[in-house]
């Protein structure tokens, strides 16, 4: 079984929901998506096993071979590559360059041009007590984390219940993330932002046709923006994580409640065994 | 027509890759000056963000279609506020020796 | 040519729009821009008139004419992006979301049976706030995270600002370090990170800083409901003076900070507790600028 965390707005919670579902699983595997701030490790303290580089090729010019005809920079659709005939100039930027490979199509010359492996993240891989654990970590000026996230998902243990901690917001790396998962949880709080941000996150996970329930998380019993919010389009909301500043405290100490609310989250993953 | 109307007409089919509009629109150019009888074009070149590389193949672009107008003998195309000004340079001095 | 102050967080969730909003406040002559296209909050209070819309052309997916698609299967095999499949029907299909508009299998398909097609990612819009000009943006779900929606804001207050002379540009950027962010703090003048003092609020000011640096921009640092945490805290402090960040300062918890937000009002307005350190904060940043 695949859940996906998610959250239009960021900062909601998703860390510490999926971390606590993990935990709640027997048999479970925790997969952190958000490539670019990932914090699971914080809280799960996993022990790394393994370290794997993500690369995607990129182009390398041979300007010795090369003859100059343009046929590369003017089918490159990203502006990568930058061709000069008249002084036998060739220019590369490889943090416009997708890896999309139509370079390298188009060049005529034999060796003119040759692919070669650009480290884009890493995958850390190990284990946190009975959660296998699984991290993408994208590297400082990379532009996107979206190939990062789906080569992620070839570590997916079909055995396990998997928990996927997606990136905020709407964008293709969540979509990435979201991508063939058996339910979506929703992470929101109930102030007007998490609520403009989760309309987002709705119209997403429905546009992608994926069954999906709401947590709140930081609730207050008299705020119910969310509760109308989730009666009116009849979305269910499995669970509201009161908040407590002393679960705040913990929170920035990387601690958290695991055991105490073990029994509430295995409910929550009862729940959604029921929904798909 | 006259050469400063068809250079602005031709700067409208220079696209910008990520915004998706011409640098006209988008007013990346300006200070356009034009020698009619000599056929001399003055332009400066303003990249959206100072360092996207992006500006080297937009000013290349601009200099091409400036000098692709009927009656152009030189483009004089000065690029601002860029961090690879200096490669633009080079660049734009080699499109001269076509 | 305008000053750009930037505010983002690495982190989502650590007051980084209340804090943009309390700026918004307190600075006179400026232009706004949320730059979270992914998520625009700071609509919710500075409630923009828009006066003007403009729809954004995202990607160009490739689509393939099934008349004239011969199946040989060419394009299959050379989309790195796993977004062309063999439908129920037998046809070739492309995935508009999976697709990056790369243009290889429009190149390649020896039948000419594929075209790219415009499709819009987004809108972005101009109004007018109480606080001054705004300018915004609404990325649909599921469209590419273009940094391109961020550039056109940004691109569009720097050309509004010239026009009516507005010195300033004040723009509330996203979480993360990918390419909203990294077209966010380009040619910034100073960008603020407010981070929260939590070991997740650390990690990832150390990330976003490490990306400012890399692009040669001037930061200072914030923490924001400091006292959750004073030890985490002052280790926020001394790793931004360690690493040429100006640390601008702290803001106490305030409960009714979020109870504003809920109202829709500007923390700063309505909460007296985080009213003098965001003067002190505010007032280091426009030295810094």
């Amino acid at each position: 079984m695949k859940i996906a965390v998610a959250s239009g707005k960021g900062g909601t919670g998703k860390t510490t929901i999926s971390t606590m579902l993990a935990y709640a699983a027997d048999n479970s595997q925790y997969i952190d998506c958000d490539a670019e701030e990932p914090n699971g490790h914080i809280f799960l303290k996993p022990e790394i096993e393994k370290v794997i580089p993500f690369t995607l090729p990129v182009p390398e010019i041979n300007t010795d071979i090369c003859t100059f005809c343009e046929k590369c920079s003017n089918a490159c659709v990203y502006k990568a590559l930058v061709i000069v005939p008249q002084i036998k100039k060739v220019m590369f930027f490889d943090e416009l360059c997708h890896s999309c490979g139509t370079c390298s199509y188009v060049c005529p010359v034999e060796n003119a041009l040759v692919e070669v492996d650009k480290e884009i993240g890493k995958i850390r891989i190990g284990k946190a007590n009975h959660i296998a654990f699984v991290e993408g970590l994208l590297n400082i000026k990379e532009a996107s984390a979206t190939q990062l996230i789906v080569n992620l998902k070839n570590y997916v243990d079909n055995t396990k219940t998997v928990i996927l901690d997606s990136p905020p917001g709407t964008s293709c790396t969540v979509v990435a993330t979201l991508e063939d998962s058996d339910f979506v949880v929703l992470v929101t709080e109930p102030t007007p932002f998490g609520l403009s941000d989760l309309k987002l996150a709705v119209e997403l996970v429905r546009n992608m046709n994926i069954p999906f329930g709401i947590v709140v998380n930081k609730h207050d019993d008299n705020v119910d923006l969310i509760e109308q919010y989730a009666k009116k389009e009849n979305i269910e909301i499995l669970y509201r994580l009161p908040f407590s500043e002393e679960f705040a405290k913990n929170y920035s100490k990387g601690i958290l409640p695991f055991e105490e609310y073990k029994n509430d989250f295995k409910n929550i993953l009862k729940t959604i065994e029921d929904r798909i | 027509m006259s050469i400063k109307e068809q250079v602005l007409e031709k700067l409208k089919s220079v696209y910008d890759p990520e915004l998706k509009q011409d640098v006209v629109t988008l007013k990346l150019v300006y200070d356009l000056n034009v020698d009619e009888e000599n056929g001399v074009v003055g332009i400066t070149f303003k990249p959206t963000v100072e360092n996207c590389p992006v500006g080297l193949q937009l000013s290349i672009a601009i200099k091409k279609a400036i000098l692709s107008v009927e009656g152009v003998k030189k483009a004089n195309v000065k690029v601002e506020n860029f961090i690879w000004a200096k490669e633009a340079e080079e660049f734009l001095k080699a499109l001269d020796n076509d | 040519m305008s000053k750009e102050l930037v505010i983002i967080s690495g982190k989502g969730g650590t007051g980084k729009t209340t804090l943009t909003s309390s700026f918004a406040y307190l600075m006179k002559d400026k232009i706004i821009v949320d730059a979270d296209a992914d998520a625009a909050d700071m609509y919710i209070l500075m409630k923009p008139d828009v006066k003007k819309k403009e729809l954004f052309k995202g990607n160009m997916p490739a689509r393939i004419d099934t008349e004239k698609c011969t199946k040989c299967d060419i394009c299959k095999q050379l989309c790195r992006f796993d977004a062309i499949s063999i439908n129920d029907e037998g046809n070739y299909v492309v995935n508009e979301i999976k697709c990056d508009a790369c243009d290889l299998c429009r190149i390649a398909c020896p039948a000419d049976a594929i075209e790219m097609v415009e499709t819009i990612s987004g809108e972005w819009y101009e109004s007018e706030t109480k606080y001054g000009i705004m300018v915004h943006a609404k990325l649909y779900p599921g469209a590419e995270n273009s940094g391109n929606l961020v550039t056109m804001v940004k691109h569009r207050a720097h050309i509004l600002s010239e026009e009516k002379n507005i010195p300033y540009i004040l723009v509330d950027g996203s979480p993360g370090i990918g390419c909203p962010v990294i077209s966010t703090i380009s040619g910034a003048d100073f960008v603020v990170i407010i981070t929260e003092p939590t070991q997740s609020g650390l990690h990832d000011l150390e990330r976003v800083k490490k990306l400012c640096d890399s692009f040669k921009v001037k930061t200072g640092v914030v923490v924001n409901k400091y006292d959750l945490n004073e030890e985490v805290s002052n280790k926020i402090k001394s790793f931004s003076e360690e690493n040429g960040s100006v640390f601008l300062g702290v803001i106490p918890f305030d409960k009714s900070v979020s109870k504003a937000i809920v109202n829709e009002e500007i923390p700063y307005v309505a909460c007296d507790s985080i009213k003098k350190p965001i003067d002190e904060i505010f007032n280091k940043a426009m030295e810094s600028l």
